[in-house]
């Protein structure tokens, strides 16, 4: 197993009076295809905006790449998740008014460097090419879902975090977008993690992680 | 059934007898022996010139062109393709009259079901669009009357009804067609207007935020992202007002008109401004402060066409959307 990308030690998260995770620790290596499930409300979105260095934990550490980044200022934070993260959002968040190409570019915007060729190349692979010049209103939650994962490709980072990406999706959708999430792995090699309730997606992943109690553990 | 003629129409019979002793009848020489057809497509493609060609678009032949389009062209083309003309002399179905009248009926109804229809497809009822989708109607339509045209023995339109007259029963589908026209229009007037400028904010990894939330600790800052949309007709001077509104002074999120209450003074953060063409997007990146004399702080974005009101607020914004920003220890 190669070394983490991400890695969270002993992290707390209160929300109200209650302990959202409970010390938690959890490892993502560089070649990780894992998927972390819980029951509704075991804290899946909470873990995911901690890893994802957007949320700060009461307490522990959430590295990248070695380093502490939990209580980095939100600038040196925000420079990490544009270039280490490639965030996928149950709900798509996509920009209505622009193109699909457009949503795609933004992060690179955000970078100051944009690689139109990478992006041609995460079209083409991701089969949206056709779909480069509409807006996301006029497109399919999976054709949505897939110019969220080129999005998230643009700046080529080292983990994609997906928080119930198919959460919005048709059975249907749901494996075709499932297949892209694991080509873009194969294909690009980056760290994938997803974080779901559904227990039916588990086996599309090599490891599954359940979080329940505020703490995490291998299926 | 039949029918003597009112006029002379040449539209009505003069191409079928002129097919009589003609072999070729592919569509181009059915075009050919149907200017009436040739007329309609060329004044759709005409008007199509003048909604989208950068030289000629601003010229007067527009309107000439485009007003042919709505009221005429497309209507003929269905009109045509229903009733075909007559295969014997004096079996003409319509006079030049009758034609004419359910031609304007039905191209106005074509042209609100169109707008109707690009609405709902969120396309946006613009020149351009409209004008090819009544550009589409009527090559469609054209095409199917020419093939009639070539096969004399298509049946019409008939509606079986005993003891009426065709001049009753064109009658009726001239108010049929009206009425449908209205309806039509209605439904467009009913329906909610369109937005005449969307707005949105986008977090440095791009995604969307949309009544979203965030920890900063006081003092930093964060890199955002606004985007603009101008859905008018016309090119709009745009201003977009990014006001810091401390939680005391902050209605509830649900709260429309927010804004007005609580004792914190809001606080602008930034003020761009922009002529934005139809149907441009103009992006502006930038970074918010927030200060946080509470808790929790909203970043307001407000939107004006032309100039800004001395106190901005969600209340007075053409658009608007806002991230509540969570102060954490430094």
């Amino acid at each position: 197993m190669s070394d983490p990308v991400v890695a969270a030690r002993g992290v707390t998260l209160t929300r109200g009076d209650r302990a959202v995770l409970d010390g938690l620790s959890f490892e993502v290596p560089a070649d990780a295809r894992l998927l972390v499930r819980g029951e509704s409300g075991a804290g899946k979105s909470s873990l995911f905006e901690v890893l994802g260095l957007l949320a700060t934990p009461d307490g522990g550490r959430v590295e990248v790449h070695g380093e502490d980044a939990a209580r980095l200022p939100e600038r040196e934070r925000a420079a990490l998740r544009r270039d280490h993260f490639g965030f996928v959002f149950q709900d798509f968040r996509l920009i209505d008014d622009l193109s699909a190409y457009e949503n795609a570019r933004v992060p690179q915007e955000h970078a100051g460097e944009t690689d139109e060729a990478w992006l041609d190349t995460l079209f083409e692979r991701l089969g949206i090419e056709p779909l480069a010049d509409r807006r996301p209103p006029t497109l399919s939650g999976g054709e949505r879902q897939r110019v969220a994962i080129a999005r998230a490709l643009a700046n080529r980072p080292s983990v994609i975090l997906a928080d119930e990406p198919t959460g919005q999706l048709d059975p249907s959708t749901t494996d075709d977008v499932l297949a892209t999430l694991a080509s873009v792995h194969e294909e690009f090699t980056r760290a994938l993690v997803v974080v779901s309730h559904d227990p039916r997606i588990a086996g599309r992943f090599d490891d599954v992680h359940v979080l329940s109690d505020g703490r995490i553990r291998p299926e | 059934m039949t029918r003597k003629p009112e006029n002379d129409n040449a539209f009505d019979d003069a191409p079928i007898a002129a097919d009589v002793n003609r072999p070729d009848r592919s569509p181009l020489a059915a075009l050919r022996r149907s200017p009436d057809i040739a007329t309609a497509l060329a004044v759709a493609i005409a008007a199509d010139a003048f909604a989208l060609a950068p030289v000629v678009r601003d010229t007067s032949p527009r309107v000439v062109f485009g007003f042919l389009l709505v009221l005429w062209a497309p209507g003929y083309a269905v009109i045509a393709a229903l009733f075909p003309p007559a295969a014997e002399e004096g079996d003409a179905p319509l006079d030049g009259f009758e034609r004419a009248a359910l031609s304007i009926a039905a191209s106005a109804l074509v042209a609100g079901a169109s707008g109707v229809a690009l609405s709902v497809l969120s396309v946006g009822v613009r020149p351009a669009p409209l004008a090819l989708a009544l550009t589409a109607v009527t090559v469609g339509a054209s095409a199917v009357a020419l093939a009639r045209r070539m096969r004399p023995g298509t049946p019409r339109v008939e509606v079986p009804t005993p003891g009426v007259s065709v001049d009753d029963r064109l009658t009726v589908a001239f108010v049929a067609l009206a009425v449908a026209a209205v309806a039509v229009a209605g439904f467009a007037v009913a329906s909610p207007p369109e937005p005449y400028a969307t707005l949105s904010i986008a977090s440095a990894d791009g995604s969307a935020l949309t009544d979203d939330a965030r920890t900063i600790a006081p003092g930093e800052s964060v890199d955002l992202a606004v985007a603009v949309r101008n859905r008018e007709r016309e090119a709009v001077t745009y201003t977009v007002v990014v006001v810091a509104r401390p939680a005391g002074a902050a209605a509830p999120p649900d709260a429309s008109a927010g804004g007005s209450g609580g004792t914190a003074d809001p606080t602008e953060l930034h003020r761009f401004s922009r002529i934005v063409a139809p149907g441009e997007t103009w992006r502006r990146p930038h970074s918010a402060s927030p200060p946080f004399p509470d808790d929790r702080t909203r970043v307001e974005y407000l939107l004006y066409r032309d100039a800004p009101p001395d106190a901005p607020t969600i209340a007075n914004a053409d658009e608007s959307v806002h991230v509540w920003f969570t102060a954490t220890d430094a």
